[in-house]
């Protein structure tokens, strides 16, 4: 039996996100001049097959994608697109094995990268941890009870969302940015921009001449969630493309935020499979929506 | 008469050598000038005995043997009585300038309280800063959002807040002010030549003079409320003939807005960057500047000349000690230091402020050694033969990180120990705000409060 490393079942899950997320249609916005970036976000509750289940609540279901954009004699929003809508092309099934793949490879950023190429820790005892703790906050949000949490909830990129987002930004990412929000916080990970350290690639100089810009983008973008803060996750090796935005932290209102203590949490009775994921690898950095 | 520029720079060689150095800012060692050069053209001296009871009260607290985890923790003497100092050496020099104290630099609470009640005002750049001044009992007019990096949301906020100025430079913000809050009182923020700062703002922030008549027409087509301008030449800039400049562009910006027949402009942010050290040639060129474009203006009541202060005011009022947690021996006379705080903590300056921190030997061999400035350099001088510094060290955090170096060659008097102190005077800019917990080292920025100029403990 061979056994597959998270990261090859995580490229495979890229791909088939981008199969299905890369349709004619979403091809078509990014013709338009205008449009700089768009956004597809989806609530968990997505995941329930029998919708029933929902009835007599007030909860939103609906999958959405966001264009930003200028509109004429306006500054640059994100407006809900509903000219893209996957449900038409694809069976309910089909789109909730893309949600779940979204979840996955979301929560997998956090993966410690030690356990990311070992094949000792195989793909299925996390995916099984990842579904159990999704599975957990869908009977509490249906339920409208509060998860008991062992961990604090300063380091809430642990919980599972309540949202999960695909945000492309083509002009400074080459690749996609993933995102999940509970009620107050927006986790927004930065893709890694380069593997070659040595020095600073095209695309790198871009990142850093226009962080205000991508920044930007990406707080209107939690602003309109209706969140109250954004945390940019940022991987350590690509400290030197946000080099502007460190330098000018303090002036645009931003701070760093506290790595997870792994000592204390370990003390604690989680599941194992959790302390296969932290956020050591990341710089954190916190801003107001 | 107008001064010309280029007589002032010829009368003034401090300006001229200031202009070459580099823009890494080592944290002056203003003790060890002081003491030996008298007070060397710095405006006061640091209130050393005050400091040195507060620290050493403390340390003679600490009992090594019984003490609760935490009571070694790293801690902060906070002179209030030195912001007191600091400002009316501010109305000594710039007296036609009112500060917007950047709150962002160090936003403690009593810092805070003390600056609003000499009468400062406050440059905020979120929302949580603007709540925390609002919550003080601050008039919002008494404000400015200087944010340049502002989301819909914030401007929504300042506008039901009732913060009027604010800050913009491009056309993108001000259609979200259009929107959200038409009747803010703007200040075109224009870029400079901010290449010796430590904390290059223009690189990111401002509009080039090319831009500010296009972003002109947009204020006049959206019916906007321009009030001003606005410049920063950067966070602990050294080269002053950038303000010169600065101040030269502004006058530009104001007479284009004459020409374009919009409301004479009656704001002018000359911006932070000041700092303790270089206060008197940096205000020498500011007043020769204000003198040169506005003197009509300032003498008239015309414009109101503001500024945003933060390093000024915040750096000398604070000093911060740290215990020897930990030493490595590499060699004879070598060895790497470890303390209880870092650039995970509190000298977060280091990596995103570029300060270079200076440490002075505080406690070693049960005996205070606070008075002995000399007791650490940063090169190795010889005398006679002999080292003067005979220890090498480097002095690093408590998180075992690369990145966690506080200063990787110093040289010091004294062989320290484990259970040693260090201190670092001028360290209140940029240092607590930012402090983080890294591998399982908490930080929590602890004060101890001292008024030296009512010359007490608080």
């Amino acid at each position: 039996m061979s056994h597959t490393t998270i990261q090859d079942s995580l490229s495979k899950k890229k791909d088939h996100v981008l199969d299905l997320i890369g349709t004619d249609q979403v091809q078509k916005i990014f013709g338009n001049s205008d449009t700089e970036a768009i956004a597809f976000t989806f609530s968990i509750l997505d995941l329930i097959k029998k919708k029933s289940a929902l009835y007599g609540t007030n909860m939103n279901t609906n999958s959405q994608f966001y264009t930003y954009s200028r509109e004429i004699d306006s500054c640059k929003t994100w407006c809900a697109d509903i000219s893209l809508d996957l449900n038409s092309g694809f069976s309910n099934t089909e789109l909730i094995e893309f949600y779940w793949d979204l979840i996955i490879i979301t929560e997998l950023q956090f993966i410690l990268p030690y356990y990311l190429q070992n094949k000792k820790y195989y793909y299925k005892s996390v995916n099984n941890s990842i579904i159990k703790k999704i599975g957990k906050t869908l009977t509490s949000v249906i339920n409208e009870k509060k998860i008991n949490n062992s961990i604090s909830e300063n380091y809430s990129w642990r919980f599972s969302g309540l949202n999960y987002s695909l945000i492309y930004i083509p002009l400074y990412f080459k690749d996609f940015i993933w995102g999940k929000s509970d009620s107050i916080y927006f986790h927004v990970i930065l893709p890694r921009s380069s593997d070659s350290r040595e020095s600073l690639t095209e695309a790198d100089k871009v990142l850093i001449k226009h962080s205000k810009e991508w920044l930007l983008a990406l707080l209107e973008l939690a602003s309109d969630l209706n969140l109250m803060y954004m945390r940019l996750y940022i991987r350590r090796s690509d400290i030197g493309n946000i080099s502007a935005l460190l330098k000018n932290l303090n002036w645009i209102g931003g701070k760093l935020i506290h790595n997870e203590d792994r000592d204390k949490l370990s003390k604690n009775d989680i599941d194992m499979n959790e302390m296969l994921f932290g956020d050591e690898e990341f710089l954190i950095l916190e801003f107001e929506c | 008469m107008n001064v010309e520029f280029g007589q002032v720079l010829s009368s003034s060689s401090t300006l001229v050598e200031l202009g070459k150095v580099s823009n890494v800012k080592v944290v002056e060692d203003v003790t060890s000038t002081n003491i030996s050069n008298g007070n060397n053209g710095l405006p006061h001296e640091p209130a050393h005995d005050l400091i040195f009871k507060a620290l050493k009260t403390r340390i003679e607290s600490i009992n090594q043997e019984t003490c609760e985890p935490g009571e070694e923790n790293s801690f902060f003497i906070c002179d209030l009585g030195e912001l007191e100092k600091l400002y009316i050496n501010w109305q000594k020099e710039l007296p036609m300038v009112k500060p917007y104290y950047a709150v962002k630099c160090n936003p403690n609470p009593k810092i805070l309280l003390k600056l609003k009640e000499l009468g400062l005002n406050f440059d905020c750049a979120s929302k949580s800063e603007i709540e925390t001044i609002l919550s003080m009992g601050v008039d919002p007019s008494r404000i400015i959002y200087a944010n340049p990096c502002k989301a819909s949301s914030f401007v929504r906020y300042a506008q039901d807040k009732k913060v009027m100025k604010s800050t913009f430079d491009n056309v993108d913000e001000l259609y979200k002010i259009k929107k959200f809050h038409p009747d803010s009182e703007l200040l075109i923020r224009i870029s400079t030549d901010d290449s010796t700062a430590q904390c290059r703002l223009s690189t990111k922030y401002g509009c080039d003079l090319a831009d500010v008549e296009s972003l002109l027409e947009k204020v006049k087509e959206l019916q906007l409320n321009l009030v001003g301008v606005a410049f920063h030449v950067g966070s602990g800039a050294c080269d002053f003939t950038s303000i010169h400049t600065a101040v030269k562009d502004s006058k530009f910006v104001f007479n284009k807005a004459k020409e374009m027949n919009l409301p004479e402009l009656k704001y002018l942010d000359i911006g932070g960057g000041f700092q303790f050290e270089t206060f008197s040639e940096s205000t020498k060129t500011v007043r020769v500047a204000l003198d040169e474009f506005f003197k009509e203006e300032i003498k008239t009541k015309k414009i109101e000349v503001l500024a945003e202060p933060g390093r000024y005011f915040a750096s000398t009022a604070l000093t911060l000690a740290s215990h020897v947690i930990a030493k490595r021996t590499i060699a004879d006379n070598e060895s790497m230091l470890y303390t209880n705080d870092g650039v995970y903590g509190n000298m977060n300056c280091i990596l995103f402020d570029h300060q270079e921190p200076v440490p002075r030997i505080l406690y070693h061999n049960n005996d205070f050694k606070y008075y002995e400035f000399d007791s650490t350099s940063k090169s190795l001088p010889v005398i006679g033969g002999q080292k003067k510094y005979p220890q090498k060290v480097s002095i690093w955090g408590p998180t075992c990180d690369g990145l966690d170096c506080i200063t990787k060659e110093y040289y010091l008097k004294y062989n320290l120990e484990v259970g040693d102190w260090l201190y670092f005077p001028n360290l209140g800019a940029y240092s607590s705000t930012a402090a983080t917990t890294f591998n399982g080292f908490q930080q929590h920025s602890d004060f101890i409060y001292i008024n030296s100029i009512e010359d007490k403990l608080l």
